[in-house]
């Protein structure tokens, strides 16, 4: 009974967590779409410099720990420089870089997975370099895209926890700040992870239904 | 084609190189923790003690070595009590929970000796007497505890602090941020993210000692009483309880807990 009373009592508090972790989710991965699409374009450019930018931008991203970035974009860098970043600020450009470096290489090996023949048969027939890709690379490399996208989306999501780190009251901090006022660990910690399992199985289902709605066949 | 062929063997020839050295350069630092079991041959039961090691002077690393009063002070009753004790670090809000699923046997780090936590764990005597400070800017806005209108205040996850810092906001309707440990705490507050702080009276002393004329903060108002500080000891730890205040009684009485106490809080 006491257990119930302890779940009923922490969840105003961890439903704003949760609250805040999908708004910095859907935040980040907006923003990390549009900057993944570019990266990923000037990855297949012709152009050196634009690959070179794209290359570098995604092995930093990829080789450092999401931690480190978070703590350094939040503490190192207005030691330096001299803005000042909230919390939340600060968080939605890490999960946001880190999303779209990864997003980056999805979309790279997206277009690069359509047979050469598509973009040979498009140029034969007249369209330009933009227009086959627009109306018939792009469509077919977006359909094999989408389940890595949502997986994505998915590690995204759970990495949103790490910004208990920087005092983000998020849904894992939520939780900490409960079971280090009344000790229930187990009882708080099995209820965040059902928030979490939510969130994500609600991604799940819709990504689910998407791939269903663009299947061809 | 080949063109492109040779950039990336380039390339990868080029990161192999970066990433040896940076491996090679790393392991050569060696963190030389070589904790081979020391072959005295003595039975000493060993005990697992939580512990920061963030929490100047109470506990910090020098050299890598785990130390500060606290440290200094659990080893001395360990060996009063013929204990052997196996350091655990963690961070502060991971310690009761520790405590709780029998993790660990024991834990020291500044730990108040509070009534919801007696619920949860045992403790030993209190050890030291301490309080609560409030921190701010010197040029910031909070110049007295009347300020805090509106005003952020940060505080360390599952402390004392935090449970006034709350206090505090509900009063003057302000917020709460919450860190995890010291560092942050303090750089969120010169950074400007915050406008005040709180934590307990020795670390501030502490921090306000190795910045000097240099600090930017300042301690507003006097202190905040708190709880004394007592070893935690898990539930699950039969006997640990007599045994460590045995071993506190012993070292108060042959003089080496004063010394302890003079090393690291000398006026």
């Amino acid at each position: 009974m006491e257990t119930i009373n302890v779940i009923i009592d922490a969840l105003p508090t961890l439903l704003k967590g949760m609250g805040l972790t999908v708004e910095i989710t859907v935040i980040s991965l907006i923003l990390a779409m549009f900057i993944g699409v570019m990266l990923g374009i000037f990855s297949i450019t012709k152009s050196k410099v634009l690959r070179f930018i794209s290359t570098v931008f995604v092995d930093i991203i990829r080789g450092t720990p999401l931690l480190v970035q978070i703590l350094f974009i939040y503490f190192g860098l207005p030691s330096v420089v001299d803005i000042s970043l909230t919390a939340f600020a600060a968080g939605v450009i890490a999960i946001t870089i880190n999303a779209a470096a990864y997003l980056v290489e999805i979309f790279r090996a997206g277009i690069n997975s359509i047979d050469k023949g598509q973009m040979e048969a498009g140029r034969t027939i007249g369209f330009s370099y933009s227009q086959t890709m627009r109306l018939i690379i792009l469509p077919q490399a977006f359909r094999r895209m989408i389940p890595a996208i949502v997986n994505q989306f998915i590690v995204s999501i759970k990495d949103t926890s790490l910004l208990s780190a920087i005092g983000l009251a998020e849904l894992t901090l939520s939780g900490q700040s409960i079971y280090a006022e009344n000790f229930r660990a187990f009882e708080i910690l099995t209820v965040v992870g059902i928030l979490y399992f939510v969130i994500i199985y609600s991604l799940s289902i819709l990504s689910r239904w998407l791939e269903r709605r663009l299947n061809v066949s | 084609m080949s063109d492109i062929k040779q950039q990336t063997l380039w390339r990868r020839v080029f990161m192999l190189i970066v990433v040896s050295v940076i491996a090679i350069a790393l392991s050569a630092c060696g963190t030389g923790e070589g904790d081979g079991g020391n072959a005295e041959g003595d039975s000493k039961e060993e005990i697992t003690v939580a512990v920061v090691q963030d929490y100047p002077p109470f506990e910090y690393k020098e050299d890598e070595e785990l130390t500060g009063f606290d440290v200094e002070l659990v080893e001395a009753v360990a060996e009063k009590a013929h204990l052997k004790v196996n350091w655990k670090i963690m961070k502060f809000d991971g310690i009761i929970p520790a405590l709780q699923a029998n993790q660990v046997d024991a834990a020291v780090s500044a730990i108040g000796i509070r009534e919801d936590r007696l619920e949860v764990v045992n403790f030993s005597d209190p050890y030291f007497e301490s309080g609560l400070s409030l921190v701010t800017t010197k040029d910031g806005s909070v110049q007295s505890e009347e300020d805090l209108e509106g005003a952020t205040i940060v505080a360390k996850q599952g402390t004392s602090s935090l449970k006034l810092a709350n206090e505090l906001a509900e009063k003057y309707n302000g917020e709460v941020t919450k860190l995890q440990d010291d560092a942050t705490m303090y750089m969120e507050l010169e950074n400007g993210n915050a406008d005040a702080l709180i934590n307990d009276y020795p670390s501030v002393a502490y921090k306000l000692k190795k910045d000097g004329k240099d600090s930017v903060l300042q301690i507003v108002g006097d202190k905040y009483p708190s709880e004394d500080y007592g070893i935690a000891i898990s539930k699950g730890s039969e006997g640990l309880v007599e045994k460590l205040n045995t071993g506190l009684q012993e070292i108060k009485d042959s003089g080496e807990f004063d010394e302890i106490y003079s090393k690291y809080f000398a006026e």
